[in-house]
């Protein structure tokens, strides 16, 4: 009996060692994972990981790993031992990406050291502390020439979080065989959000097997639908998002009754929900819809042409001839508007070697490189002096529309930079959809609208504009 | 605790162990003894109880501490959240949430595609099959077996290219007639219920034909002569024999319905509108693409205790019949 309790009391230790070391395994992993990451980080602070999104360039060109690779030859010639590393992120939709860099950048473990950031994107990701500010970017030579507005977009609570890589302008595109058979005029201009209603109702009895306008809308689409959408109409009117001399948010107005109500009467000539509910509804518009002669007007971004160019992924030659593009009006205001966003480069606060880092960005930010980077995508320079580069001049002698658009900035508005905009715009977009699916009328979006920005900002947060 | 005889305990688990090898008079070596098999039966479950806690308890824990505050994606409450209460609870609760919407499709996509699709039909299936020649059964029983083991992404994109505008269904059913239509946009529900139910059909038809194959061929020849007609034998005894294994399949389904997220986001994304914006789909929407984490947190824990609902119902009938005699 001795000896069999003995061997029963070896077994149970040999057990219970195996119970000890499985959790310590266990518990090891679990907690591990902070560890090795900030480990892993200051034994590599040479190395720079660039997170970006990939849906970002026009396809086929690779315009963004160009980029990095580009300024990353000259990091490594500047500073031997250094290695840059790229992290792709390809996502069916630009709120996935936001999401994904945002989860991504709470942790030292996954944060990269420089991140692709949307610029409306910057105010909200620097106040939950995953960006950085480099106020060292002052003292580039090249500094000078990122015009004031382009410095402001990346700039929050008197601080600089990042440096713009691409801009860009809202345009009408007009289809002029669909608008000659309507009897409208061409060359169109509208002045007022009854001008743009006016030329859709033409276009529909003209051809009703046409979408006569095409307007983002709804929440697949996003920041799209709130800002291409929804802002770019406010700003024709007296009323903003965010009044930045008292610092509230604005909730209702004359204007956003105008705006509200102009997208209720659109709704009968805008796409149907089969073309807006999806994430690749700007596929459908650009590269079916407006080939096909299929769509009306367009309020679109102003890259759209360079799909159409010689050699790049929708060669279109007689895009020039069929479609003109018209400014975007005020309601009756006199004069244009417009609204811009664009990319930015920041440094997350986790990253290891600050120094390289805001060293890559100024290599990608040198005047040939921002030129060669926005001439792949049809997207506006953010630095004055890359308009002279060759890479450019290139470019827009093959797509004039570039050259408009860049004349369009001189109207332009900007998103408000501040931390609660991305909540209040994911609102903006579901009540587009909520409006063109027919489930709400423009007073009832109007209502809705000023709930819930109270709701997200705070009573004592928002105004409502009387004139 | 309990006495080693008694069904029903956790710690049979050690029970279980030690009856496998020694001789069942064993057990009265009494205290000791026992304590010694509850100490190996448990040192023996440990690995895995540690791997469940770790990886199915604490996220469970930390969705429901996160269901109480108010954390972001960005802004500043991403990194410095509060504790806010039931403020995501009250705003879900309020009306014109959602909330309720998303519930009853939830509920719709369960009855349709989990009850009807997989369970009803899977049984229909299995219960032909019993007709069949054995080459007939291989070959239709291979098809039903493939369309489970297609990964569920793929199966969503076929569905997708089936059902979408300009799909193989649109232009098969124009040429009897039938006019087009994209089945996405005007009957969203419907098709993401078909897919299901083509996709999960086959795990409930296998353990029905299991179940199935064990009902004793002499009960169902008495009762034919009995004069007992096919529909009564279904009923009077097909049914009553198979009620735990129909219980045992509803169990599972239910979940694994209530749960997909998958199918329905890779097909429909919630839409058109929000017209096919089940549970799950809309905790992804309101914690990913508005950025309110905690909120779709909260909407994880609604979907939890739906789920939680229903399996207790389950297991609460199935202990009442005495097949889990292992569960306390």
């Amino acid at each position: 009996m001795e000896r069999v309790n003995d061997k029963g009391r070896g077994v149970r230790r040999k057990r219970n060692l195996a119970l000890f070391a499985s959790l310590a395994v266990v518990a090891t992993t679990i907690v591990a994972g902070g560890i090795s990451s900030v480990s892993g980080a200051s034994s590599s602070s040479k190395t720079i990981s660039v997170m970006y999104w990939t849906n970002f360039d026009n396809p086929g060109t690779n315009a963004t790993p160009d980029l990095i690779k580009a300024a990353a030859v000259k990091l490594k010639a500047q500073n031997p031992g250094a290695t840059v590393v790229l992290e792709p992120i390809t996502t069916d939709s630009e709120s996935t990406y936001y999401a994904k860099i945002d989860l991504a950048q709470r942790s030292a473990a996954t944060a990269p050291d420089v991140v692709m950031e949307d610029s409306f994107l910057i105010g909200s990701d620097a106040s939950a502390g995953f960006i950085k500010p480099i106020p060292q970017v002052t003292s580039w030579s090249g500094w000078s020439h990122f015009p004031a507005a382009m410095q402001k977009i990346a700039t929050y609570g008197g601080k600089i979080y990042g440096v713009m890589n691409s801009s860009d302008v809202q345009l009408a595109y007009y289809n002029t065989k669909l608008f000659k058979k309507a009897g409208l005029p061409v060359p169109w201009q509208p002045h007022s959000f009854a001008d743009i209603i006016a030329a859709s109702k033409a276009l529909a009895k003209a051809d009703p097997g046409i979408v006569p306008t095409w307007l983002y809308t709804g929440t697949p689409l996003g920041e799209a639908s709130s800002f291409r959408g929804f802002e770019v109409f406010l700003d024709g009117t007296h009323d903003r998002l965010y009044n930045s001399s008292t610092k509230k948010w604005e909730i209702s107005g004359p204007g956003f009754t105008a705006t509200w109500n102009f997208l209720a009467s659109m709704r009968k000539y805008e796409e149907p929900v089969a073309d807006w509910s999806n994430p690749s509804a700007s596929e459908t518009v650009n590269l079916n819809m407006m080939p096909a002669n299929k769509v009306g007007i367009v309020f679109d971004g102003s890259w759209v042409s360079t799909a159409y160019i010689p050699h790049s992924y929708k060669p279109w030659p007689a895009f020039a001839t069929t479609f003109k593009e018209a400014q975007i009006p005020t309601d009756g205001l006199g004069g244009y508007t417009n609204q811009s966003g664009g990319f930015a480069w920041s440094v997350s606060t986790h990253a290891s070697n600050t120094k390289l880092a805001v060293q890559l960005i100024e290599d990608m930010s040198s005047a040939p490189n921002i030129a060669s980077f926005n001439a792949k995508n049809g997207n506006i320079p953010p630095r004055s002096d890359a308009v002279t580069q060759p890479q450019w001049t290139a470019i827009s002698k093959l797509d004039p529309v570039l050259t408009f658009a860049t004349s369009q900035l001189a109207y332009t508005n900007y998103r408000p930079n501040l931390p609660l905009y991305p909540q209040i715009s994911t609102e903006i977009a579901a009540l587009t959809g909520d409006i063109s699916s027919g489930t709400m009328t423009g007073s009832q979006a109007e209502k809705a609208f000023a709930a819930k920005v109270t709701q997200i900002v705070g009573k004592k947060n928002v105004e409502a504009m009387t004139k | 605790m309990t006495s080693p005889g008694e069904r029903g305990t956790i710690a049979a688990v050690g029970d279980v162990a030690a009856l496998t090898g020694p001789p069942r008079r064993k057990r009265s070596t009494g205290m000791r003894g026992r304590t010694r098999r509850r100490v190996t039966g448990l040192t023996m479950v440990a690995p895995l109880l540690v791997m469940v806690l770790a990886f199915i308890g604490w996220p469970i824990i930390w969705t429901l501490i996160l269901s109480f505050t108010n954390m972001t994606i960005t802004g500043p409450t991403a990194t410095h959240y509060q504790f806010i209460g039931l403020g995501n609870f009250r705003q879900l609760l309020a009306s014109g949430s959602g909330l309720v919407q998303s519930i009853l499709l939830s509920l719709y996509y369960l009855v349709a595609s989990a009850y009807i699709g997989q369970a009803l039909f899977g049984f229909v299936l299995a219960y032909m099959m019993l007709r069949c020649t054995v080459p007939v059964r291989k070959i239709v029983g291979s098809i039903i077996i493939v369309c489970w083991l297609v990964p569920e992404i793929i199966a969503a994109w076929m569905w997708f290219s089936m059902l979408s505008d300009g799909g193989t269904l649109q232009q098969a059913l124009h040429v009897v007639g039938i006019p087009y239509q994209t089945w996405l946009i005007s009957h969203p529900m419907i098709s993401v219920s078909l897919a299901n139910s083509w996709r999960g059909v086959a795990f409930s038809f296998l353990l029905f034909s299991a179940a199935l194959s064990d009902v004793p061929l002499d009960l169902l020849d008495a009762a034919q002569v009995d004069g007992a007609n096919s529909w009564r034998r279904l009923r009077s005894i097909i049914l009553p024999l198979l009620s735990t294994t129909i219980l045992v399949d509803f169990v599972l389904i239910t979940l694994g319905t209530l749960n997909d997220f998958t199918l329905i986001f890779a097909m429909t994304g919630g839409g058109p509108g929000t017209s096919s914006n089940v549970l799950s789909v809309f905790m992804y929407q309101q914690a990913f693409n508005s950025f309110q984490l905690a909120y779709g947190t909260a909407i994880a824990v609604v979907l939890l205790a739906i789920g939680a609902v229903f399996s207790i119902i389950y297991i609460r009938t199935l202990r009442k019949q005495g097949a889990l005699n292992f569960v306390r």
